[in-house]
């Protein structure tokens, strides 16, 4: 500072007025009310003489910094609006940026997961590269095209390759069992299993009908196999074969000689994909701006099975393709609008589907051919096969075109916008293209007696209850075409309350099928083959249209509120109720298309006595030729049925918040929500439109025989029907507070805190629905859902390094500083516990059968842990012929909670300009925390209650490591 | 002026040229200017604070105080306008700009500048409330939020301002944006929506934390204050990262930052930082040699609470443009 003045003086002494003039304005500039008293004003500690103001010097500042900020816009390539910026000695590495990056993970950085160790396993194989880049900034090609100012674009690439291990705990039949050796057999109480010839039925002559069938008083008799063994001349010549194909057990987790099979097949995943756009200022006022992306890859299942009998899903080849082109127009600042086209393609196809092998001819299995193993499922053992519908062609095409005009106009602000959309699903997927066959213990049993009898043996007979084939000749080409209009104004009613309004109107219309192949049973059509009502009907033919719904329109008022009630504004009180519908899809597979498609459906005449089918004997084959387009073609089947209403699900919502804003950055969220919704689209075992009203269960054991149980459905000609998830009938409330707290970054630490407590209840989720014609009987907690959770999350900058508390100037800088952690940490409890009966003797009246409750047991218990979790004694199995008076889902009862934590640490390594390395190292579970599984929800009869009840087996998770590096430039 | 006289005064001329230049060579390494707001009581002091009552220290060397520059002084107030989306709250804050500069001074110079596809200058510096105002409504509303890839240009230019002139200086970001809305794919999209195994993107937020991270170093060597005043607080998790960012940008260049929960809050909001800006004084700080890197600064100012930005980076070069 000295120096400083003493060449002050020098210059002043030998440059005359320059610097004295310089100093002036320095210090004009500085003045707080006129140009003259500010000179006079300011000052300096050195007590430099103040000088003479000068004319305006607080402009010659300004001035010179404007001089500042022309030169400096134009050094950074800044430019006026309207011109081109002069940005040219700019290169490629400085305009684009991005980042290139891998991670990767082992099984030798994780922790054995716990189910693994605990089925005795050492590792579980993983093995995953995922690697990609991205690049984005404007399109600039040197001497051919400058778009700095005009073009962009972003590239962004990523592959995965992929090998997981997946933990599979089954139960099988046992290798004696396999051999037809059933002497180990035990029911879950431990109890020994009787084995029984079904060739020599024989009516009981001393039998009372009076009774009910009982151990003392059997309708008919059944002599046991010697020993429980079957002989191996008895077996099935294609069960024999089939069987060759189910694996040994390899571990005995138990109770008895459940959970024997555990395996830990890798699932193997390559995806590649891309993502890119482009968007270009065009005429000053407007954007165009193209989006695509891309992505394809193989996924190869876990083998449950190392055989063609494998119970899982099948490999696939998937690919996904998007492409979005938008353009804006700012008409005027107060007026934009935008238009989009948007295009979306995704197929998925099973391998092995075109296949030359004939699988079920191979195994001697007649009347069905195919390419995959026939699906067999058993009572109480994994099945085999691939599951039904799993193997498919699948492409799901959607075409959309969006306006939006956005205006201010005085205190309202309105959004007028329209959307056509149109969409395609273009189908092959059989659902059981090699036959699907059923087993059930009752073939083997004593008939009416539970504990008798075993599913594995009736396969080994050959003897399946109920046997399904579909045949399907050709894809579904499936269309719909919805609009959509919507108007929203946003009004400042007071500077402090605000109301926002609109309206959504969207018509839809039903589904097509290009070439009309389609069909659904009508209920209020003639059957000519009983004369009663229920018929199958065809689009496009006796005076059906094209489709069978009629058009849906909606109309979904919503209303919003933002109020601030203080001066400071930093609180918001906000209110929206609204009402809206959810549209019908058009999903994929052969859901109505019956006629063009077969359903070949074979069902037992009773199924404790006679089989449906005889695995040596095959399936009967097609007896009228597709298309099969007679009102009688669904009969006996488990037809499809298309709703014919318009009705769609309804959700009313409303919502009450408030937001605060608190000094030392943080703010406080808490609200609470409401659902109330109807029609919720149902299907499969929560719609019973052709179910036997629960009166039938007086005819008892009557009701085993289905010639007669079908005289008491409303359509006796059908089966089930099947609404694909489209019927619309279900309830549901849904009510929640949550409670949020934000902590705004300060002293490197960022949070985020929420807690949530909700409630649901509906009349279908779960196993199913007891009683279809009392859904109110139905309405319970729903399952699934966790009713309190509590989630973390968590940004700290460690405070080492340059600018930090710590190590700020030490050597060890570079090393210790630009290290931060991050995490999450969520915790939620146990959803409600569902149980039900090992038994179901109702003769196929109740589907999905609840449990009873014993009076004045407590089902809970002090210290709930995997020994025991709750108190099954408070639950019964009920009675034959009886229903369950226990909730759906108990109203107390909980399964255990789950809890996860994850954590990341990262280290920053600043390189030249923008350059930086990462180091990723980020822990899932890190704690390496075990989720307990939810506890055997099986009561079993009070005879032979099963033993593990209340139990817990095992649990799940485990300490998950990646690796990462990321460089970005 | 005689001829003899012309060899002398040339003498004279270059001589003094030279030590101009000695003593701004001095003068820019051995001083630094820093914002500081005085407060008595519940009032923002505005009137000048005499240099020997402003105490001050880097680390734990105390340094003097030069000069201090009051709050009514000179003022350019840099507006940058990032705005994209609801016509509702820009319209809002287009009229609160208005009103609020309307009240500027002749001494308080304002500049309009946008910050789509690339900074670019609507509006140079100027006092002219008309050119203000009508640069505010016609400035149009579109395309992709740009405040990351700008915001270093944008505290550049204030810097050598604020540097090369004797005015206060201060960058005023007006933001709507979402981070998912940027060009450059901070947001790790999901290329792959068949890869099941995918755990890459459970830490969404490291790509913004790394990119805030690394502006954060350069935004430590500007000296001018740069202010943020979001229209939209979102509170995904995703967002509420990036406007940390915007926080520790406005908390490291002694800024502020406010995000508005409602149109209400945008005035009440726009106006707290308009009379911050306008409050501001400038204090320049003799520096001693040797420091180096980043330096922390305590001020104490006998009588009054302050508020003042307490990092400065010594060492990095200024940021080039991208």
């Amino acid at each position: 500072m000295t120096i400083r003045y003493v060449c002050v003086l020098v210059a002043f002494l030998l440059g005359g007025t320059a610097v004295t003039h310089t100093r002036a304005a320095d210090n004009a500039a500085t003045s707080p009310q006129s140009p003259a008293a500010a000179a006079a004003e300011t000052t300096t500690s050195s007590g430099v003489p103040k000088t003479a103001p000068q004319p305006d010097p607080y402009v010659v500042e300004v001035k010179k910094a404007i001089r500042v900020f022309r030169r400096e816009t134009e050094r950074l390539g800044v430019f006026e609006a309207g011109k081109q910026g002069s940005a040219s000695k700019q290169g490629l590495s400085d305009l684009w940026h991005g980042r290139v990056y891998e991670y990767v993970r082992n099984n030798s950085f994780d922790a054995v997961p716990h189910e693994v160790v605990q089925n005795g396993g050492e590792r579980n194989i993983l093995r995953r590269n995922q690697f990609g880049f991205s690049v984005n900034g404007p399109v600039y090609v040197p001497k051919l095209y400058d778009g700095r100012r005009s073009t962009f674009f972003t590239f962004s690439y990523e592959g995965t390759r992929q090998q997981v291990g997946q933990s599979y705990l089954r139960t099988i039949p046992t290798s004696g069992q396999q051999r037809g050796d059933f002497s180990d057999l035990v029911n879950k109480a431990g109890d020994p299993i009787t084995v029984y010839d079904p060739d020599s039925t024989s009516l009981n002559p001393a039998y009372d009908a009076s009774r009910g069938v009982e151990l003392d008083n059997l309708e008919y008799m059944r002599d046991p196999f010697p020993n429980n063994r079957i002989p191996l001349s008895r077996f099935d010549p294609v069960a024999t074969r089939m069987a060759q194909e189910l694996p040994r057990p390899n571990t005995s987790i138990g109770p008895f000689l459940q959970n024997n099979y555990w395996v830990n097949p890798p699932r193997q995943e390559t995806p590649d994909g891309v993502l890119a756009r482009v968007d270009h200022n065009l005429l000053k006022r407007h954007k165009l701006t193209a989006d695509l992306a891309h992505s394809k890859g193989f996924e190869g299942s876990p083998r449950i099975y190392p055989t063609i009998a494998n119970p899982g899903q099948p490999d696939r080849q998937f690919s996904e393709k998007r492409l979005a082109v938008t353009e804006t127009f700012s008409i005027s600042p107060q007026s934009i609008y935008t238009a989009r086209a948007r295009v979306q393609s995704r197929t998925q196809r099973t391998e092995g589907l075109e296949s030359d092998r004939d699988i079920p001819e191979e195994l001697g299995l007649n009347g069905v051919s195919g390419t995959i193993f026939p699906r067999i499922v058993f009572q109480d053992f994994e099945g085999m096969g691939t599951p039904a519908g799993s193997q498919f062609r699948n492409a799901w095409n959607s075409y959309h075109t969006e306006h939006s005009l956005n205006l201010k106009q005085g205190r309202h602000s309105w959004t007028v916008s329209a959307e056509l959309s149109r969409y395609q699903v273009n189908t092959f997927m059989p659902d059981a293209p090699s036959g699907s066959f059923q087993f059930n213990d009752d073939l083997t049993g004593l008939p009416g007696i539970v504990n008798t009898g075993d599913s594995f043996a009736s396969f080994l007979l050959g003897r399946s209850f109920r046997a399904e084939a579909t045949d399907l000749l050709q894809p579904t080409y499936l269309r719909r075409t919805s609009v959509e209009a919507r108007i929203r104004d946003e009004y400042e009613v007071t500077p402090r309350l605000r109301a926002t309004m609109s309206v959504n109107i969207g018509v839809s219309s039903p589904r097509t099928e290009k070439f009309d192949r389609q069909s659904t049973v009508d209920l209020a059509t003639i059957n000519p083959a009983n004369e009663r009502l229920g018929a199958l009907v065809f689009a496009a033919h006796d005076g059906e249209g094209r489709a069978f719904q009629p058009h849906r329109t909606r109309v979904e008022p919503r209303l919003g509120l933002a109020w601030s009630p203080t001066d400071s504004r930093d609180t918001v009180v906000r209110l929206s109720v609204m009402q809206f519908y959810s549209d019908a899809g058009i999903s994929s597979g052969t859901f109505g298309t019956q006629g063009f498609t077969a359903k070949r459906t074979q069902i037992s005449a009773n199924q404790q006595i006679d089989p449906a089918v005889v695995l040596d004997e095959g399936l009967e084959p097609l007896q009228h030729g597709l298309p099969d387009m007679r009102p009688d073609a669904a009969n006996d089947t488990d037809p499809d049925l298309i709703p014919r209403t318009g009705r769609l699900p309804r959700y009313r919502y409303g919502s009450l918040r408030l937001e605060r804003q608190l000094p030392a950055g943080l703010t406080v969220r808490v609200g609470g929500q409401m659902y109330r919704a109807k029609d919720i689209f149902l299907g499969g075992s929560s719609v019973g439109i052709n179910a036997i009203p629960l009166d039938g269960l007086s005819y008892r054991d009557q009701l085993n025989d289905e010639a007669f149980r079908r005289t008491l459905r409303p359509f006796p000609q059908f089966q089930e029907f099947q609404t694909n998830g489209q019927f619309p009938l279900g309830r549901y409330r849904y009510q929640s507070a949550d409670i949020g707290l934000e902590k705004r970054a300060s002293h490197g630490l960022t949070l985020d805190f929420s807690y949530s407590y909700t409630k649901q209840w509906d009349d279908y989720s779960g196993p199913g629905v007891q009683n279809y014609f009392n859904r109110d009987d139905e309405w319970s907690l729903s399952r699934g859902l966790r009713p309190r959770r509590i989630s973390l999350s968590y940004v700290y900058e460690l405070p080492f390094g340059e600018g930090k508390a710590m190590f700020k100037s030490s050597m060890l800088k570079h090393l210790v500083g630009n290290w931060s952690v991050s995490g999450f940490t969520n915790w939620m409890s146990g959803d409600p516990v569902a149980l039900r009966p090992e038994f179901n003797n109702t003769g196929g009246v109740v589907r999905f059968l609840r449990v009873n409750t014993v009076p004045g047991v407590d089902p809970s218990i002090a210290n709930p842990g995997p020994e025991l979790y709750f108190n099954p004694l408070a639950f019964a199995d009920p009675a034959d012929f009886t229903i369950g008076d226990a909730a759906r889902t108990h109203p107390l009862l909980r399964n255990p909670g789950w809890n996860n934590h994850d954590l990341a640490v990262t280290k920053r390594v600043p390189l030249s300009g923008e350059r930086s390395v990462e180091l990723l190292f980020q822990g899932f579970n890190f704690i390496n925390h075990a989720n307990w599984n939810s506890p055997d929800n099986v009561i079993g009869p009070e005879n032979a209650r099963n033993i593990n009840a209340g139990r817990i087996i095992g649990s799940q998770g485990g300490r998950v490591v990646q690796l990462g590096m990321r460089l970005n430039f | 002026m005689t001829p003899a006289g012309r060899p002398t005064c040339l003498l004279q001329c270059v001589f003094s040229a030279l030590t101009i230049s000695l003593v701004w060579a001095c003068g820019a390494q051995a001083e630094m200017k820093a914002p500081l707001w005085v407060q008595t009581g519940d009032e923002q002091l505005t009137t000048l604070v005499p240099p020997e009552k402003i105490h001050a220290w880097f680390e734990d060397k105390q340094v003097a105080v030069r000069t201090v520059h009051p709050a009514n002084g000179n003022l350019v107030l840099l507006i940058v306008l990032d705005v994209v989306g609801d016509l509702t709250r820009i319209d809002t804050v287009r009229a609160g700009l208005i009103e609020l500069l309307a009240d500027f001074g002749p001494r308080e110079f304002a500049g309009i500048l946008r910050a789509q596809d690339g900074l670019q200058v609507l509006l140079e510096p100027t006092s002219d409330h008309e050119a203000l105002k009508d640069t505010l409504l016609s400035s149009p509303v579109s395309g992709f939020p740009g405040l990351l890839d700008s915001v270093e240009d944008a505290a550049a230019v204030a810097d050598q301002m604020l540097r090369q002139s004797d005015v206060r200086v201060a960058v005023l970001y007006i933001t709507d944006g979402s981070i998912y809305e940027y060009r450059g794919n901070y947001t790790n999209p999901v290329i792959n929506p068949s890869d099941g195994g995918d755990l890459s993107r459970r830490f969404g937020d490291s790509l913004i934390q790394e990119r805030i991270n690394g502006m954060l170093q350069s935004l430590m060597s500007s000296w001018a204050p740069v202010f943020f005043l979001h229209l939209e607080n979102r509170g995904d998790r995703l967002n509420s990262v990036y406007q940390n960012g915007l926080t520790q940008f406005a908390q490291t260049t002694g800024g502020q930052a406010l995000f508005c929960d409602s149109v209400a809050q945008i005035q009440p909001f726009l106006q707290q930082i308009i009379e911050r800006v306008r409050a501001q004084q400038v204090i320049t700080l003799e520096t001693p040699p040797d420091l180096e890197g980043q330096v922390r600064l305590r001020l104490e100012v006998e009588g009054a609470d302050i508020t003042y930005r307490e990092r400065f980076d010594f060492e990095k070069p200024k940021p080039e443009k991208k």
